[in-house]
């Protein structure tokens, strides 16, 4: 009898040994994937052990680090725009701007990371700084590496997302399924519990937040394509009671700038208001707008790119058409004349003894906002954005009291003018600014020839719809009355809110900018700028 | 064996466990000391000037805030910056901007604002200076950038909305790691034993400090405002550190500059004369503000003195009228250079109360029995200084800096001198303090008017502590000579 039940209690004892021993490899295995699985942080990177370098493959879709922070699982990105197609202009993320090239599932601007056991898509520095030309409407576009975007609207972007994410529609089930169907795939069910449970709560609590800290775009006029608030995501980032601001502090839209030629630009005055003289920190800066804060930074790939960047291999193409040489001569005189001092003496000799600094409001006179936008109180929390890296931290930037002169390297492409782009031709920024059109129409890309700049009186073309820029309110006249500062005038050089704010095409004129020189001479400074 | 063997076991388990236990001890101990008290580099400073606006007085370890902390409760609680920020002010002051929103002097990069110092004890940790009170910010017009003066009463610090911000923070329940790690971990890298550290020690034991400072400064919500650049110079010291029973007393003082100190020599120093030499008030000052006594206690003061005693103020920068000043410095001389000439018969003596005149109160804040007190604290701690009781009266100063030192009087009741040279009866009753415009023609800073109103806090003379009455000299003199006398004192 008790021999039997020691028997028993060993064969017991076996078996319990065994299967602990069992369990706990078990769990060593499952850790163990768990750990390669989801600890793997792999960009998709163009440069490096692996690869040949490639800095153009990489600026248009290598990745910040930013989307360790933000970067959404690719069935996601995909899914939305089927998911929400009511909330878009049209087909797919196309709609909003963004550019796919052949061989690409995902447009410029997109990184791909291999982060938290998904395969994450991030913008990165190219969604804003590539932009497309063509000839002739029905000429497919010519992708220009650096050119500002001209199509990329980030505003309407921001507001899809947040439409989209917080609609009924965007549940797990619901977005698992537009998922499989914009992929073609089939989730395993660990992927597949991941995506419902974990992507899209989260991202739908992302949104929530950044819908409350992004709410200075609703204090804002609609920035349309090639436009955004520049340092309003700074305000957010360090939690500003954004609501409480001054009125003349609101409002901050930009049209994107060119990124050519940045070893040359070393020590000017950057920014549209030249608020730091730091390329890096710039760079650091703008990085922020990916997700790509000091702990989710790709530093490694931020110097590759900003190396490429100081390249001259970073050139802005040629002009494409033709130049009448005799005229573009007599406009070289004429810029040497008027323009050179402060713009540069041609499209890559940036010498003169004002380029890169800043001409104060009064003098220049465009519109004020931007300006006040960007305050001291700022500045000194922006230092500060690197805090928990001393070697990294901001130093350099500063409140000024007007807006940088810039070299115009590559201008044909830059269009339309002035910090808001607010002027959408050179020959009408030498108009003075009661001749300069007030509306116009931003967001094609076909080249105006003879005024420099993109075709801007066109509503549409081939069933693409351009975004309409107003300057100043235009409707009829009763509206207008009732409206904030209908003329969009700010007298004393001060912000003043209103519906247009920030949008007005004042200031850069009177005979000093040579808005009273003869035609024959605008045209023929236009014609010179075509060589930049 | 038996026994034998039996002891010897027992020895040699005891000694072993013994030796685990010292090991154990010397590891737990070696821990601490790296995470909580090894110090990090020596700093070094560019010049005089960047260590006395950012160089550590050496309270990490009695007042330091960790600096992650420190440097995101502006971004956990931006309501309650704006709140405390904003209390007693015009609209327009701003509620936004971190510290900066304090009225603090940020200088365009720096890492802090002046006054504050960062220095690792274990981790980083962020801790005030005599710089905090001691920096004017001052712009020359409203559209111009902010300027800074070393050793200039901070007029547009208000350090009470300072702490009432963190007082309240730590009652708020975003105050926890759930809340305030994530927003940490965007700019400051942690691994896992600092996240470890500061989610279950660092946040807590900061939230708890902070409650502990609140209930010990629970005496300043009884009393009427500091408003910017003030403090209750000693009431602070009386209640925290001599233990005082909390009274109603109101010893509300404008923060003085530290300019020229050298020449105060042989003066008595503070409002009410509490301290005879330069050196006994750097030393009790820096004690005041948790700077332990020791050899580098001696040092550090030895090179504040030295620092504060021919530190110049700037000179002022708008054009004077050289022939006006000239008529001025005569009647100067007639009329103020017995008491605030350097050298004169009565400068840097106590004027008694009966013949200045002045507000009363905060000579009550202080007596012989306190600074009594107060002396056997410091005499037992060694911080090497006595302290007088008030002196009855308030001492007459030299004028260094004066276009600077508005508002005027010890209790910064007056907001101009113009205004200081009118009868009291025709002083401003309602001003406005901590706008940092200054104003160039009655010298002070703009304290009435739109802009003031707007940006400013509302001070009230009528209030405990902050009468605007007595120092008549002077208000007999003709406006012509009233003028020529303020475009002298520009030049001081």
């Amino acid at each position: 009898m008790s021999r039997l039940r020691t028997a028993g209690r060993r064969v017991w004892t076996v078996w319990s040994w065994a299967a602990g021993a069992l369990l706990l490899g078990a769990i060593a295995l499952g850790g163990l994937f768990a750990w390669d699985y989801y600890g793997r942080d792999e960009p998709q990177a163009f440069f490096g052990r692996d690869v040949p370098d490639d800095p153009v493959m990489q600026f248009k879709y290598g990745s910040t680090g930013g989307d360790r922070l933000v970067g959404m699982p690719v069935g996601l990105f995909k899914a939305l725009p089927l998911l929400c197609r009511d909330y878009l202009p049209g087909e797919g993320w196309e709609s909003l701007g963004f550019i796919y090239e052949a061989g690409m599932d995902r447009p410029i601007g997109t990184s791909l990371r291999r982060s938290l056991g998904f395969d994450r898509i991030g913008l990165n520095c190219a969604t804003c700084h590539v932009g497309t030309w063509r000839a002739r409407p029905e000429d497919a576009p010519n992708v220009v590496v650096g050119m500002p975007s001209n199509r990329v609207d980030l505003g309407r972007f921001a507001r899809f997302l947040t439409q989209c994410a917080l609609d009924e529609r965007f549940n797990p089930w619901q977005v698992v399924q537009a998922a499989e169907t914009a992929t073609g795939e089939r989730y395993g069910l660990l992927d597949r519990l991941m995506l419902q449970y974990l992507a899209v709560p989260a991202m739908k609590e992302f949104i929530v937040l950044a819908r409350h800290r992004f709410r200075f775009l609703d204090h804002e006029p609609e920035p349309g394509p090639g436009r955004f608030d520049t340092f309003g995501p700074a305000k957010a980032l360090l939690n500003w009671p954004l609501d409480r601001l001054p009125p003349r502090e609101r409002i901050g839209i930009v049209d994107f700038p060119s990124l050519w030629l940045q070893g040359p630009r070393e020590g000017m005055q950057l920014h549209w208001d030249g608020n730091n003289i730091s390329v890096d920190e710039r760079n650091r800066s703008a990085a922020f707008g990916s997700g790509a804060v000091p702990t989710t930074i790709d530093r490694e790939a931020i110097a590759f790119t900003a190396a490429w960047l100081r390249s001259d291999a970073n050139a802005p193409p040629p002009w494409p058409f033709e130049i009448d040489r005799d005229r573009a001569a007599r406009g070289q005189a004429l810029y040497a004349r008027h323009c050179a001092a402060c713009h540069g003496a041609s499209g890559r000799d940036f010498s003169g003894p004002l380029v890169g600094k800043v001409e104060p409001i009064a003098r220049i006179r465009t519109d004020p906002c931007r300006l006040d936008n960007y305050t001291e109180a700022l500045s000194a929390e922006q230092n500060n954005l690197y805090a928990g890296f001393p070697a990294e931290r901001f130093r350099h930037f500063r409140k000024t009291d007007g807006y940088a002169n810039q070299p115009l390297d590559g201008i044909w492409l830059r269009a339309p003018y002035l910090h808001n782009g607010s002027v959408p031709t050179v020959r009408d920024l030498l108009e003075p600014a009661e001749l300069r059109p007030a509306v116009f129409y931003r967001g094609n890309d076909v080249i105006d020839t003879a005024r420099l700049g993109f075709v801007a009186d066109a509503p549409a073309t081939d069933g693409r719809a351009f975004f309409r820029f107003e300057t100043r309110c235009t409707g009829d006249a009763a509206a207008c009355a009732a409206a904030a500062n209908p003329e969009n005038r700010h007298d004393d050089n001060v912000c003043v809110p209103g519906p247009w704010a920030g949008n007005s095409n004042r200031g850069h004129d009177g005979a000093a900018y040579g808005t009273d020189l003869p035609a024959a001479d605008k045209d023929a400074i236009v014609e010179f700028l075509k060589t930049f | 064996m038996g026994r034998d063997m039996r002891r010897r076991r027992l020895l040699n388990w005891l000694g072993g466990l013994g030796l685990a236990a010292v090991l154990l001890g010397l590891g737990v101990g070696g821990f601490v000391w790296w995470k909580f008290f090894e110090r990090g580099p020596e700093p070094v400073w560019a010049d005089d000037r960047a260590r006395f606006q950012h160089g550590s007085i050496g309270s990490e370890l009695l007042a330091g805030i960790p600096y992650p902390i420190f440097w995101v409760l502006p971004r956990v609680f931006p309501d309650l910056i704006e709140k405390h920020a904003t209390a007693g002010y015009g609209p327009d002051k701003a509620g936004y901007g971190g510290y900066g929103a304090f009225g603090l002097a940020w200088e365009p990069g720096g890492v802090l604002p002046v006054g504050l110092a960062l220095e690792r004890r274990g981790f980083d940790r962020v801790t005030m200076n005599c710089a905090l009170c001691h920096t004017t910010r001052y712009r020359l017009a409203a559209d111009e950038t902010a300027r800074f003066a070393v050793g200039g009463p901070s007029h547009t610090l208000d350090l009470q909305a300072l702490l009432r911000f963190l007082f309240e923070a730590s009652h708020d329940r975003r105050f926890t790691a759930a809340r305030m790690m994530p927003e940490i971990a965007l700019q400051f890298r942690l691994d896992w034993i600092d996240w470890a550290l500061y989610a279950a020690a660092l946040i807590p034991k900061t939230r708890t400090a902070l409650r502990f400072a609140e209930r010990e400064m629970g005496w300043m919500e009884a009393k009427p405002a500091w408003g910017p650049g003030r403090d209750d110079a000693f009431n602070l010291p009386k209640f925290l550190l001599t233990r005082a029973d909390w009274d109603d007393s109101v010893g509300n003082t404008d923060f003085p500059a530290l300019w020229r100190l050298g020449e105060r020599a042989g003066g008595l120093f503070h409002a009410a004369g509490e301290a005879d030499s330069l050196e006994a008030v750097v030393a009790t000052s820096a004690f005041g503000i948790a700077s332990p006594p020791g050899r580098d206690f001696r040092a550090r003061n030895r090179w504040l003195a030295a620092y504060t005693a021919s530190l110049e103020p700037p000179a002022f920068p708008l054009p004077i009228d050289a022939a006006l000043a000239g008529a001025g410095a005569g009647l100067f001389g007639e009329h103020c250079a017995t008491c605030h000439a350097v050298g004169g018969a009565r400068t840097g003596t106590a004027i008694p109360i009966d013949e200045v005149g002045t507000d009363g109160e905060r000579l009550l804040s202080w007596t012989d029995h306190d600074a009594r007190r107060m002396n056997r604290i410091t005499g037992v701690l060694r911080v090497g200084a006595e302290m007088n009781g008030a002196q009855g009266g308030y001492v007459a100063k030299p004028l260094a800096g004066l276009w600077l030192l508005g508002p005027y009087l010890h209790n910064g009741s007056v907001p101009t001198v113009r205004d200081l040279l009118a009868p009291p009866a025709e002083r401003s009753v309602v001003f406005f303090r901590g706008h940092d415009v200054i104003d160039g023609d009655d010298i002070g800073f703009v304290s009435s008017g739109p802009e003031a109103e707007r940006f400013g806090f509302r001070f009230d003379t009528r209030e405990k502590g902050n009468g605007n009455g007595g120092h008549t000299y002077g208000t007999h003199l003709t406006e012509p000579e009233k003028d020529a006398l303020i475009a002298y004192l520009k030049t001081l």
